[in-house]
């Protein structure tokens, strides 16, 4: 009697599970059947007659795409560097040391989690004017750092302070300065989260929009969301190969969020719910 | 203290100077390279506009919506991958799987859903037999900010769910089977146990959530660009379009002071709703 109620809610949750994910991946779906359908037979019905990759190769083929991609790799992995750099600092400092204004910092460093970019860029636009930085990479890199740092701070201070202490304690007795007990021994012992915030920098670097299309002006550093935003309306690209361009625009994330999705997954819940 | 110092300082200099910088420029005017103080007028200017009002509306509407979205939308995956299911990373995976799509792709793939003649939704109105609903969900003011928050809610509702999976796995275990000896159903389980312990959770997520929804700019920039007739208009597409169309920034400043004021003040009210829920 009891086991069959139980059997009764196990399938009863696959089952409602089931449908919701369908529901929610259902415009997943639809994005890649339209960019595999050829033209000729685009809307005919849902799930084409015939699937091609033409749509696909012709979009990786333009320089409209192919370099904006390029750019958002370079942007995107050198402020994953850039962040993992000082936010393992920062993080080791406030997981190890209290001192004063600790507490000050940690708000601050919250407080530009919520600035609304749209009034940063008042002043990021002249100043990166003035200084020559317009639609370069370095630019990009310089405003997506402030966008990552404070969140992957926040992962690796609870990544830092999940460590014991005693084994720390151990390499300073042995007469280890703090710096070589921080490289030689929580960094190693952290590489989860150093890979959670790493790929949590990567993912909001090339995801960003709003600095892409404000600061850059050409191929030369635009990257792929600003270029696919440039795409819509125009007359010669149709929908498959807006579709394409989009599944492309995901697909690094997909990947990277299939290879490493556990080591992730915690990384976020660390940053996001103890932060 | 050395270690922490290289981001404090990088986030102070490229992230509260250049706050403190773009407020400044809402008091000031800039006439052939001078500036002139010209105190609250870029403010007055502001609260005249009836785009700031209607924008503001808007904004309130979009990120309220979103916010109730992402919770119910997130609470009911995470009870469900909180009842003991196998492979809970592979289902886990699958519906974080939004999350991962640029809001610029995001957008992109709505335009074509709501597109009017052979969009998705509009298909599958016209299968179920609802063909007079078919519209042109972009293109009409009546629909067009309502479309564009169903968009953010499906891109971001994951964030939400794995902040409440994991607080659901923080509740003890005891509980629900104390409750069980007690012959308290589900439901019963949900509101006195579930909800009252994840309300801290809840109450911080939804805070973040609806400041970060409040700043969000691409979707109603890519979608509707903020029409038609200004109905999708939102406070983070109106302070670009002062800034950039008619390169007025001592007045996109003032408007986003006021941005920052909603901000605040709604942090404030929420917070100190928060402290008398929490005594009771």
């Amino acid at each position: 009697m009891k086991r069959g109620r139980k059997r009764r809610n196990a399938i009863l949750t696959y089952t409602t599970l089931s449908i919701g994910i369908v529901i929610v991946l259902a415009p997943v779906f639809y994005m890649v059947m339209v960019a595999l359908t050829p033209h000729e037979l685009l809307f005919d019905r849902i799930i084409p007659a015939r699937i091609s990759f033409q749509n696909l190769l012709e979009v990786f083929s333009t320089d409209d795409i192919v370099l904006p991609y390029r750019n958002s790799f370079i942007v995107s992995s050198l402020t994953a560097l850039i962040t993992l750099f000082f936010a393992s600092l920062a993080a080791y400092g406030f997981s190890r040391f209290k001192f004063r204004l600790a507490g000050m910092f940690v708000v601050m460093i919250l407080f530009t989690q919520i600035i609304p970019m749209e009034i940063l860029v008042l002043s990021y636009f002249p100043f990166l004017k003035t200084a020559g930085l317009m639609d370069t990479w370095a630019a990009l890199i310089l405003v997506d750092t402030t966008l990552t740092l404070p969140f992957c701070i926040l992962i690796l201070k609870t990544i830092f302070d999940g460590i014991p202490r005693e084994i720390e304690d151990a390499a300073k007795v042995d007469g280890c300065s703090s710096f070589r007990i921080f490289t030689k021994i929580t960094l190693p012992l952290s590489w989860g989260g150093l890979l959670a915030a790493g790929i949590f920098a990567f993912l909001m670097a090339w995801q960003e929009f709003l600095y892409g299309l404000t600061f850059t002006a050409s191929l030369k550093a635009r990257p792929i969301t600003v270029a696919l935003n440039l795409l819509i309306g125009h007359y010669v690209v149709s929908w498959e190969e807006l579709m394409a361009t989009s599944f492309f625009c995901a697909l690094p994330l997909l990947i990277v969020f299939a290879a490493f999705q556990g080591v992730f997954v915690r990384g976020l819940i660390a940053g996001g719910v103890k932060g | 203290m050395p270690y922490a110092l290289p981001a404090t300082i990088f986030l102070f200099v490229a992230g509260i100077i250049p706050l403190i910088v773009s407020m400044r420029m809402g008091f000031y005017e800039e006439v052939r390279g001078a500036e002139r103080f010209v105190g609250v007028e870029n403010y007055i200017w502001a609260i005249n506009q009836k785009n700031f009002w209607n924008a503001t509306g808007n904004s309130f509407f979009f990120s309220g919506l979103t916010v109730l979205g992402h919770l119910v939308i997130g609470m009911g995956f995470a009870l469900l991958l909180n009842r003991g299911i196998k492979q809970l990373s592979f289902w886990r995976g699958m519906q974080f799987t939004p999350w991962l799509f640029p809001p610029a792709a995001v957008s992109v793939l709505w335009i074509l859903i709501y597109q009017d003649q052979y969009g998705l939704l509009n298909e599958v109105l016209r299968f179920i037999g609802l063909s007079s609903w078919a519209t042109n969900w972009l293109g009409r003011p009546g629909t067009a900010l309502a479309a564009v928050t169903i968009a953010s809610i499906w891109n971001w509702y994951p964030f939400l769910t794995l902040t409440l999976l994991a607080g659901m796995q923080n509740i003890p275990e005891e509980l629900y089977e104390a409750a069980d000896i007690d012959g308290s159903g589900p439901l019963r389980k949900f509101v006195f146990i579930t909800i009252p312990h994840l309300m801290p959770v809840i109450l911080t997520i939804c805070l973040l959530d609806f400041l970060w929804t409040f700043r969000f700019f691409d979707m109603v920039w890519i979608m509707t660009h903020g029409g038609p007739a200004k109905s999708s208009e939102v406070l983070a597409t109106y302070v670009y379009k002062v800034a950039f169309n008619t390169y007025r920034f001592d007045r996109a400043a003032a408007v986003g002071g006021l941005i920052v004021l909603f901000m605040g003040a709604f942090a404030v009210l929420y917070l100190w709703a928060y402290r008398r829920i929490e005594k009771g």
